[in-house]
């Protein structure tokens, strides 16, 4: 095991060796701050759920009351939802927090909140590890890099990549302890799996990573053998309950198809690549995927390069990154470290290899950067710039004059303490303006509230809203009995059979507004999200007409009621 | 390629011939080989030989020759200042902030062009942007309440410079620029600096500078520094904003090869291999920079070319050139010498009344109308004003060089009067 002093980090002339009552005082205090910046605000902030986040509460919402997800299915490992098959895990884990708190957008995603704080506390039992130190530098290190963009934002949204990547984190811890006793290596088995279970890129990521770890160790072959088997065998199942879409989505994101011939078509022109010596497929194929592995390894892409495929979906980190400017320049200096001793050190090869192990599954689809894939390897990337600044405070502590050493570390210590408060206000209050877009729509929460208040005395609920599977939303929002849902969709069980993301349930039927022809009709109530003109309703009798409006001021939807 | 017309940066000397033109070229050869000399002469012996293949091997290197001759002279000054420049702490500050000031004046006093870092340095725009957080996050309805006071740790004017600072600096690292030009995920209008497969050796000689201090040479710290104010203080395409790194990461490449190349047996193997797909992607490069010129250069020249040399203007009376970039009167100076009967300005056909015996010659946004969402592609006669203006001649240029503009260049001339009478 390397220590400190090996990792050239100069921690030992730091002097601040904690006895145990501190250290514990102070690992309870990191823990209660990374509570309480991912749980504080949950409920408004995001201000809306996102169609995922929504489709993973109700179900969780729909498993509690009847054992079955919206489709029907009982305690299915993997929830149909809108076709896509997501892994169920999620939604299991979040059914306590739904029991206690309620269907809300906060309890929906406490599974996401509260594995980021476990995911947190095993990078600190991480990064002590591999640096051997027991000082307070140590702690700081790590709440800083656990309090970093990516750890905010994710924590704070239902996903299952994010609960995904704090399983492999504490599978990791288990992986370097696996030689202490049975007891990690069974730790190995069980949070892979809980990995996999989580979400699709962990399939491949967790047995790359102890294949690689296993090859590298060269000793106790059958021992690593039987890990990686155990967890191949008991990953079957869920292989076999969405392999198949998972296939399916993968034919249609996968780097080799989108790219082929790989060569540039004008420079080859309608000759056969293949044949091309100048030009050859599988120079440019090479460079392509190398290419999406490095990519999580550039400073500017885990600070500032937001590409257009992130920029339009719930992965951005608006001015940010996902390890925010100062996460991004210790990485560098951490990667510098790291280089001087990963030959010599074991612990420090499987930074490395969770790095691979990580990327490899996003690499081989067509986006050059793309976090929700390859959320597995970013807590390793942050252990990496935990060592970056651990080195910069040994820099500090070699300082021969006092006062030098001290104002530089009272330098570093503010701006700490700014970027770590930047990158919470930012997520919790600011990037609300920006990333409610699409995959957030503003105005179903405030919309269904109200409409479930009114709505008692009609018989039919007309819908028209431009965003497909709009439905989860009222489910959700207006917590409504999962049987009515489960009754509808037993008519398209089989895939074939769905029609369009868009039918009704229950006494909603979606229907275009239609205002000249509509108000003629009697008895129904209305929610629109069309252009509303509020002096065509004014005279018109038994007619109301109610504003939704979003967290933003802004006039989003209509409900009209007409007696 | 080799028949690329001038660039900015050449026609900032007088040039009125293709001779003279060819002999800026030539000088600019000289200075780089001396610049470049320079460099090798700081590294092992053994290393040099090294550094030549790395850096002819790398499309810079021909591309400063051919076409940014105040690059090289900027690339000059750098080496010759971090050549002069002393050990201590002390000089070494010294030639960095000389360094910055020449690279500042050069940049905005002969290239007239604001560097990029410049916009982030003002307090005014710094107070507007968190004003607009504070305004925003007040607005919020239900929003999470957080005390003013803490807000005011994270949200101020000091706190935001350091942050941008170190923003613009962080897209310094950015490898898709250095190592992935080929493949830009953004598909960025620049040259490869090196090939994908450099990547690979650049870590590799890392980990050997890494392992041993000893080859650690003075002058990279300063190169560093060097590289990082360059990439701050110039504006233009990505690769032109790292001529230092380029020469920074050869030499670092060059200073480990001689130890890969002698290392063990796997070790030499992946270095080889690493080194013949960099040859490959050099030759990979080179016949794709053959076939399709205007993919990778700066169009902007190719623009100018088209609009004075494509036919002849000297029986108009009057010759209207949409300038969008700024250099349409060197340009013209170029390739016409006497430029009294041209106006350079851009012009809005829909706006004017058409002369006549006058050629108009400008983008399809020129004539149409700027329309910012699509490049669009017309080429039907206009009406305007009761005159129609018919098109003589045009042309299509890849890319989207003049944004909102469209992509095809026009010439256009009245031809009738009163069409619609």
């Amino acid at each position: 095991m390397v220590t400190a002093r090996e990792l050239s980090l100069g921690l030992e002339q730091t002097r601040m060796k904690l006895n145990k009552a501190i250290t514990i005082t102070l690992i309870l205090i990191f823990v209660g701050i990374n509570l309480f910046t991912r749980f504080y605000g949950l409920e408004n902030s995001p201000a809306s759920l996102g169609f995922d986040e929504a489709a993973l509460g109700y179900n969780a919402y729909s498993l509690s009351k009847t054992g079955r997800d919206e489709w029907g299915y009982r305690l299915p490992l993997s929830l149909r939802s809108f076709n896509d098959y997501k892994p169920a895990l999620y939604s299991y884990l979040a059914v306590p927090f739904v029991r206690v708190f309620g269907l809300s957008q906060a309890s929906t995603r406490m599974p996401s909140a509260f594995l980021g704080t476990i995911s947190a506390l095993f990078t600190l039992l991480i990064l002590k590890q591999l640096t051997k130190s027991k000082g307070l530098p140590v702690i700081i290190a790590a709440l800083f890099v656990t309090l970093s963009p990516w750890r905010l934002h994710f924590s704070r949204v239902a996903l299952e990549t994010n609960i995904s990547s704090s399983f492999f984190v504490i599978m990791a811890w288990c992986l370097i302890n696996r030689h202490k006793n049975r007891l990690y290596r069974l730790g190995v088995v069980l949070f892979g799996l809980l990995s996999i279970y989580s979400y699709h890129s962990a399939r491949l990521a967790v047995p790359i990573l102890i294949v690689l770890v296993a090859i590298d160790s060269k000793k106790k072959i059958i021992a690593n053998a039987f890990l990686v088997l155990s967890i191949l065998v008991l990953s079957l199942p869920i292989f076999a309950a969405n392999g198949l879409s998972v296939m399916t989505r993968f034919s249609q994101t996968n780097l080799f198809s989108h790219f082929y011939p790989y060569s540039p078509m004008e420079v080859i022109g309608a000759a056969n690549p293949w044949l091309s010596l100048t030009n050859h497929p599988l120079y440019y194929l090479t460079g392509h995927l190398f290419g999406r592995i490095v990519a999580y390894l550039s400073p500017s892409n885990l600070s500032v390069t937001i590409y257009p495929w992130v920029a339009k979906s719930a992965m951005v980190i608006i001015d940010n990154g996902m390890l925010g400017f100062l996460g991004s320049l210790f990485f560098i200096i951490g990667l510098i470290s790291l280089l001087r001793r990963v030959r010599k050190n074991a612990n420090l090869r499987l930074l490395l290899y969770w790095i691979i192990a990580g990327a490899l599954p996003a690499a081989l689809t067509w986006e050059w950067f793309h976090p929700f894939r390859a959320l597995n390897l970013f807590p390793a990337l942050d252990l990496i710039a935990a060592l970056g600044l651990l080195r910069l405070f040994g820099k500090i502590f070699s300082f021969k004059s006092v006062i030098l050493k001290t104002s530089a570390l009272l330098g570093l210590l503010v701006i700490l303490v700014m970027s770590v408060l930047f990158n919470w206000l930012n997520e919790i209050n600011y990037s609300v303006w920006e990333n409610n877009g699409e995959f957030q729509p503003g105005g179903f929460r405030e919309g269904t509230t109200l409409l479930m208040s009114l709505a008692d005395k009609y018989p039919v609920i007309y819908v028209d809203t431009p965003h497909a599977q709009s439905y989860i939303f009222f489910l959700l929002y207006g917590k409504l009995d999962p049987k009515i849902i489960q009754e509808t969709n037993r008519q398209y069980r089989l895939p074939e059979g769905f029609p369009s993301s868009v039918f009704n349930f229950g006494k909603f039927v979606y229907k275009k507004f239609n205002w000249p022809g509509d108000r003629f009709s009697h008895n129904y109530i209305y929610y629109t999200q069309s252009e509303i003109k509020e002096e065509e309703y004014q005279d018109v009798a038994g007619t109301a007409l109610y504003k939704v409006i979003d967290p933003f001021g802004r006039w989003t939807a209509t409900i009209i009621t007409k007696d | 390629m080799l028949n690329y017309p001038p660039t900015f940066e050449q026609l900032i000397f007088p040039l009125t011939a293709s001779w003279q033109l060819w002999l800026v070229r030539f000088l600019t050869l000289s200075l780089v080989f001396v610049t470049l000399l320079q460099v090798s002469r700081w590294l092992a012996e053994r290393a040099k030989v090294w550094f030549w293949f790395l850096v002819l091997l790398s499309p810079v290197s021909f591309l400063l020759v051919m076409s940014y001759p105040i690059s090289a002279i900027k690339l000059a000054l750098v080496i010759f200042v971090i050549k002069k420049t002393g050990r201590t702490n002390l000089a070494k500050t010294a030639g960095l902030i000389l360094i910055a000031l020449l690279l500042l004046t050069i940049n905005i006093k002969i290239i007239k062009e604001i560097p990029p870092i410049m916009p982030r340095l003002s307090f005014p725009v710094l107070q507007a942007e968190l004003t607009d957080r504070f305004n925003k996050e007040y607005l919020l309805q239900p929003g999470n309440y957080i005390p003013l006071a803490i807000k005011r740790i994270a949200y101020n004017k000091y706190f935001f410079l350091i942050k941008d600072i170190g923003e613009e600096t962080l897209r310094f690292a950015a490898v898709e620029t250095l190592f992935f030009g080929e493949n830009h995920p953004l598909s960025q209008k620049s040259i490869p600096v090196f090939f994908w497969s450099e990547f690979g050796l650049f870590l590799l000689a890392l980990w050997v500078w890494s392992k041993n201090k000893k080859n650690a040479i003075d002058k990279v710290g300063l190169l560093l520094s060097a590289a990082v104010i360059y990439f701050l203080t110039t504006p233009g395409q990505a690769y032109s904003r790292h001529l230092i790194t380029f020469l920074l990461l050869a030499v670092i490449m060059a200073e480990a090869l001689p130890r890969l190349v002698s290392g063990n047996k796997p070790l030499r193997l992946v270095t080889y291999g690493l080194l013949f797909l960099a040859l490959y992607g050099g030759l990979a490069h080179f016949v794709d920079r053959l076939k399709r010129p205007g993919y990778w250069l700066d169009n902007r020249p190719l623009v100018y070319q088209i609009y004075f040399d494509s036919i002849p203007t000297e029986k108009y009376d009057q010759v209207f050139v949409a300038d969008l970039f700024g250099y349409a009167a060197e340009y013209c100076r170029y390739y016409k010498k006497d430029c009294r009967r041209f106006t350079f300005a851009n012009f809005q056909m829909t706006e004017l009344s058409p002369r006549e015996n006058a050629l108009y010659i400008g983008f399809n946004g020129n004539f149409f109308g700027v329309d910012p969402i699509r490049n669009f592609d017309r080429l039907d006669d206009l009406v305007i004003d009761s005159h129609r203006i018919g098109f003589i001649h045009s042309a299509f240029i890849r890319d989207n060089v003049a944004n909102g503009y469209g992509q095809r260049i026009i010439f256009g001339v009245r031809t009738d009067k009163d069409e619609t009478k």
